[in-house]
């Protein structure tokens, strides 16, 4: 991948939160493949479905995709997340991640979701599964100007620091 | 360019790159690559600076980042460190610490004065008068002090990065680059840092004329810059070294935290200055330093040098000087030359003068600048026997009589270091696991061992990072014998023998020290303040340590050493604060606010509005909001509130766990005050509990406390192992509270939800459609008004508070801020947690009781707060002041004062605009309040100030408003 670093807000989405006993039986039934590991994901059409715990996961897809169809049931409770999400492609952003980030991401899979704190903020970073896939961001939504302005700043500083042309990216 | 010498083989300057600077508006001519030091040096400088406390003429030393006497300012940045910041075109630079200019500088008159300032003056003098002490303790900063801090410097963003690394090797010297090389080998992912900006290290000043050591350097060099697994980063200083092998590396651009899962450390010596009578002559500098002057800037140190030796090294510095045509006028051996191997045959064979067994007694000047040395033989007991001095003229004298670890970051890593009599330096006796140390700080000196050492340091540290066998290869041995002279402090009747150049300490200083009791090291650091200055004691402590184990006769490890903190060597704040984020919080609302003309103001970690401008003064605005919610119906943001869910089976019991008051028996539908305490009854948080259904509780926390709580109730639950689930939705959820007597006529065109009293009573919670979203109401009175708090997705909120703000024009809505909310409850009588309570308070202190169910059998601070409740000594009242008019300043956290003793505190005070009069609460001592309804407080400008107990609440105290259900038509 040669492409420029770039980093645009997601918006139409539908994220849920979902926990309970017996979340991840209800999962399995609707979508099939569950991951095994804690903080990894598995595609989902449009979208991805993670575990966070033993009985609790996140699943993500584009509007419209009923992401909570057949969840209401006994033992498992659905919460709807507004977070502020954005989608980071492009050259180095694996570098661009390191001037706010601790966390190694060059040493992490493409179907990990990574929870850790990028510039002093709880975030998850949904790994993308090749080069050419975004790299998804997400933190509470209370935090979506800072994250935004931050990202911003940082990636301007970062592009004209090594030199690789990107253009100001979207708020 | 007086001093440039001819192209040298490995030199780091660009002839082809001419650059210009100014100094104390003089022009100096360098090259790219000069420091600005060495760019003075060139042009025929010798003073680079002056001294901190005599402002005595100073000259470069180590040219190695620790010439602390050779600091600049810019007029932005200040300590700019000349020996090693690269000089740069159109730099304008000034000294620091000098007062007139570096030739003259009017406070070298201080030299005069020493008698009067000896070690310690500061701490027993300028006592009495007391009234004088301020004016001393202003002359003292005004004359010590290293430059002036320029507030207006403009404020960067400097980036602070991250890195990770398998192997993190610490010194891109020989045994560095072999360590780095030897690990990248075994397949590992190497990062080697420098604080240089080439790699190198001494083998590319110490052996540029050792043929030897040219197809190591060529070797070394190639292999590193072809291997793929190593990663270089030069110009970084390893500034310390943290857990979990976490060491921030500093560097022009910010800084980088690297995390390794092993790291070597090739970090050297420090060469160590000799002791003796003016050894801070310009022209007196470490052998090293006149090295890295020729090998790395070509300048020529002197014309004519004396070398100081105690080693073999000196005797290679004297044949590097040789070879850039400075005479040698001797070299003072201080043991026996025929012990320093092969290098002192061909200094002999150069003709150049040795004399053994001898030691420099003094240094001498004309015009400030050395013009000779005097050397002494060495007595039986190390000291100079003067019956025959020997005087040998010279204009540089190079000081080679020893090393000291550069060891600190061993230290910090919790490293075992100990004295080794063989080495003459205190070496690692013990690291931890995943910690190793290579070349000359472990006390191996050969080139080739060194080499040796940097590779089976290497191998280790890459079988330790993955998790393979270790290395079992033999270990070169350390230095058999010494390269440091074990005392070379020589002293002197007249003083000035210097052994902290940063804090101009000198023998006698530490002696002295000594002698008042300061016998410990640790002691004699804080009370002299050696090693305390920039250089944090890299020339310095190893002496200090000498002195005092001698003058206690005590042994180098008996005597120990300082503590080695964090940093390693000084970092800018700038560069510490990095891209100074900060971050913060806006609710779903923020541009509502922001369009509305709203002053914001900080509120924690969230962004809130104090009040809404609108072209009034902020008292104004404020009573005016407080008045619309009393009199037609105001809106506040309450996004800020933190939003938990608990559900599932065991939720109830979870409640009544958490909380002081019953929470299993609160009906479906509605809520309860929700007050939470820590096992110690404090007062923690409170808010909201709502019972959405038999298994699903929706609670409410203050703004402050939502992470806090939320982590307290995940805590409990897995202590408990109750089936419940819990979810902090606090930024999820967006919030706002409609509330005043027309409230419900408002909201009730907006939502299919019956809000009549009878179905919806107060504390009542109902989830439906709301101004087309879905939304939970709740029935609440934090402001003492009818009011319905409505819950919903920021999206959604955002449309329902403009339809709501459409809708209540003819109500008289308008919004109001936090400012108008604390007044409104505090007429209330309601408390804020935090701010009417302090981590000391617990529920019986703040009138609390009836929030606290004791016959549950149990919750969080139960039995606590059976112990506290017959121990009260103080209350929560409500007062007044008996007379209103030109009342002084009184403030939260005014104290209340009963016979001269403080008596409790104001938490909240304001005018009441509904009142007309000033009212507040405040805690107060029992045994005041037993003696009547008054009390006094202690005003702003120290008046006492009468006051009185008021009943609270303020207003409605049958709670009438909250309940209203006439007078709320629109008009």
């Amino acid at each position: 991948m040669n492409t420029v670093l770039e980093i645009n807000p997601q918006e139409n989405f539908e994220f849920l939160h979902v926990k309970g006993p017996d979340a991840e039986a209800t999962l399995a039934e609707a979508y099939g493949d569950v991951p095994a590991g804690w903080f990894r994901y598995t595609e989902i059409p449009d979208g991805f479905l993670a575990r966070l715990g033993v009985r609790e996961f996140y699943i993500f897809g584009r509007p419209r995709t009923s992401v909570s169809a057949g969840l209401s049931v006994e033992n498992v409770y659905c919460f709807p997340r507004n977070d502020a999400v954005f989608a980071i492609r492009g050259h180095r952003r694996i570098d661009f991640l390191r001037e706010l980030c601790a966390f190694d991401f060059a040493a992490s899979g493409g179907d990990e979701l990574i929870l850790a704190n990028m510039a002093g903020v709880s975030c998850w970073f949904k790994m993308p599964a090749t080069d050419d896939a975004d790299l998804l961001v997400g933190s509470d939504p209370s935090y979506g100007d800072y994250m935004a302005d931050t990202l911003n700043r940082t990636l301007a500083e970062f592009v004209s620091a090594t030199g690789h042309e990107a253009p100001q990216s979207e708020r | 360019m007086p001093d440039r010498l001819p192209p040298q083989p490995l030199e780091w300057i660009d002839r082809n790159a001419g650059i210009t600077l100014k100094v104390e508006g003089k022009i100096v001519n360098g090259f790219a690559g000069d420091t600005i030091t060495s760019a003075l040096l060139a042009s025929g400088e010798c003073l680079v600076g002056r001294s901190f406390k005599y402002h005595r003429r100073r000259g470069p030393l180590s040219l190695a980042n620790h010439d602390i006497n050779a600091l600049f300012e810019d007029g932005t940045a200040t300590n700019i460190r000349g020996d090693v910041t690269p000089a740069a075109d159109g730099m304008d630079l000034r000294p620091t610490n000098v007062s007139g200019t570096l030739a003259r500088d009017r406070w070298q008159i201080l030299g005069r004065m020493a008698p009067f300032l000896p070690v310690g003056f500061y701490y027993k003098a300028f006592h009495t008068p007391k009234a004088l002490f301020p004016f001393w303790e202003r002359c003292i900063r005004n004359l010590a002090g290293l430059g002036r801090v320029n507030t207006d410097a403009p404020m960067t963003r400097i980036a602070k990065r991250y890195l990770h690394t398998d192997v993190l090797v610490v010194g891109g010297g020989p045994a560095g680059m072999a360590a780095a090389l030897a690990a990248a080998d075994r397949g590992v992912q190497v990062t080697l840092v420098d604080e240089n900006p080439h790699l190198g290290g001494s083998l590319d000043y110490q052996h540029v004329n050792d043929p030897a050591a040219a197809a190591q350097r060529k070797d070394l060099k190639s292999r590193i810059s072809e291997a793929p697994g190593i990663k270089v980063i030069t110009g970084g200083e390893a500034s310390a070294n943290y857990a979990d092998h976490w060491v921030p590396v500093t560097m022009s651009d910010g800084i980088v935290k690297i995390r390794s899962r092993t790291t070597v450390f090739a970090t050297g010596v420090f060469e160590q200055p000799a002791v003796f009578h003016n050894n801070d002559l310009p022209g007196v500098l470490l052998a090293s330093a006149a090295q890295r002057l020729i090998a790395r800037y070509a300048v020529k140190p002197c014309n004519k040098a004396v070398v100081l030796t105690a080693n073999p090294e000196g005797y290679r510095a004297a044949q590097d000087l040789l070879e850039a045509g400075v005479e040698i006028a001797a070299i003072a051996d201080t043991g026996d030359s025929s012990e320093r191997g092969p290098l002192v045959d061909d200094a002999r064979k150069r003709g150049i003068p040795i004399h053994d067994r001898c030691m420099v007694y003094e240094a001498t000047s004309t015009g400030g600048r050395l013009d000779g040395v005097v050397l002494a033989t060495a007595d039986a007991a190390g000291k100079p026997d003067m019956t025959m001095p020997r005087r040998i003229d010279c204009s540089g004298l190079m000081m080679s009589v020893g090393w000291a670890p550069a060891a600190a970051h061993l230290y910090q890593a919790g490293g075992d270091m100990r004295y080794d009599e063989d080495v003459g330096q205190i070496v690692p006796a013990g690291l931890p696991d995943g910690i190793f140390a290579a070349g000359r700080v472990n006390g191996v000196f050969n080139l080739g061992d060194q080499l040796a050492d940097g590779a089976y340091a290497g191998r280790q540290a890459a079988a330790y990072a993955s998790s393979a066998t270790p290395d079992n290869g033999e270990r070169p041995p350390r230095a058999q014998r010494s390269h440091s002279h074990p005392y070379p402090v020589v002293a002197h009747p007249n003083g000035w023998n210097f052994v902290d150049f940063d804090e101009d300490l000198t023998l006698k200083d530490l002696e002295r020290a000594a002698d008042e009791g300061f016998d410990n090291i640790e002691l004699l650091k804080r009370y002299s303040t050696i090693g305390m200055g920039p250089s944090q004691g890299k020339h310095a402590n190893m002496n200090g340590i000498r002195i005092l184990a001698r003058k206690m006769g005590r042994t180098i490890d008996e005597t120990g050493s300082t503590t080695a903190r964090p940093f390693f060597h000084p970092v800018p704040m700038s560069k510490l604060a990095g891209r100074r984020l900060r971050p913060h919080r806006h609710t779903p609302l923020q541009e509502f606010h922001e369009t509305r003309d709203a002053v914001l103001m900080e509120a924690g970690i969230w962004s809130r509005p104090e009040y809404y401008g609108t072209g009034r003064d902020r008292k104004t605005a404020i009573e005016e909001e407080v008045r619309s919610v009393r009199e037609n119906v105001g809106i506040i943001d309450v996004s800020t509130l933190g939003k938990i869910e608990v559900v599932g089976p065991d939720a109830a019991e979870l409640m009544d766990r958490l909380y002081t008051m019953r929470m299993s028996n609160v009906k479906v539908g509605m809520s309860r005050y929700a007050l939470m305490v820590d096992e110690s009854g404090v007062i923690t948080d409170d808010g909201v509990a709502v019972r959405r259904a038999e298994d699903h509780f929706y609670v409410t926390t203050t703004s402050g406390t939502s992470d806090s709580a939320f982590r307290e109730i995940q805590r409990r639950l897995i202590e408990w192992q109750l089936n419940v689930e819990v979810v902090n939705r606090t930024g999820q959820l967006g919030g706002v509270n409609v509330a005043g007597p027309r409230s419900r006529s408002l909201l009730a065109e907006l939502t299919e939800i019956n809000l009549d009293e009878e179905v919806f009573p107060y504390l009542g919670a109902r989830a439906g459609r709301f101004a087309g979203g879905d939304a939970l109401l709740i029935r609440v009175g934090f402001v003492g008004e009818l009011g319905f708090e409505i819950h919903m997705a920021p999206n959604e909120l955002r449309t329902a508070v403009n339809r709501i703000m459409t809708v209540g024009a003819k109500f008289g809505l308008r919004p109001f801020g936090v400012e108008a909310q604390r007044l409104l409850r505090l007429e209330k009588g309601h408390i804020i947690v935090g701010q009417d309570t302090d981590g000391l308070t617990n529920p019986y202190e703040a009138a609390m009781h009836w929030a606290i169910h004791t016959k549950k059998d149990f919750f969080i601070g139960k039995r606590s707060l059976e112990i506290l409740k017959a121990k009260k000594r103080r209350s929560l009242v409500g007062f007044t002041l008996v007379n209103q008019m030109k009342t002084p300043e009184l403030k939260e956290c005014s104290l209340v004062i009963n016979v001269d003793e403080i008596a409790g505190r104001v938490t909240s005070i304001a005018f009441s605009p509904t009142l007309g009069h000033l009212i507040g609460m405040a805690y107060v001592d029992d045994q005041v309040l037993e003696q009547g309804n008054g009390f006094c407080i202690r005003a702003s400008d120290g008046r006492l100030v009468d006051a009185v107990v008021a009943r609270l609440p303020f207003i409605d105290p049958e709670g009438l408003r909250q309940k209203v259900t006439g007078g709320e038509k629109a008009e």
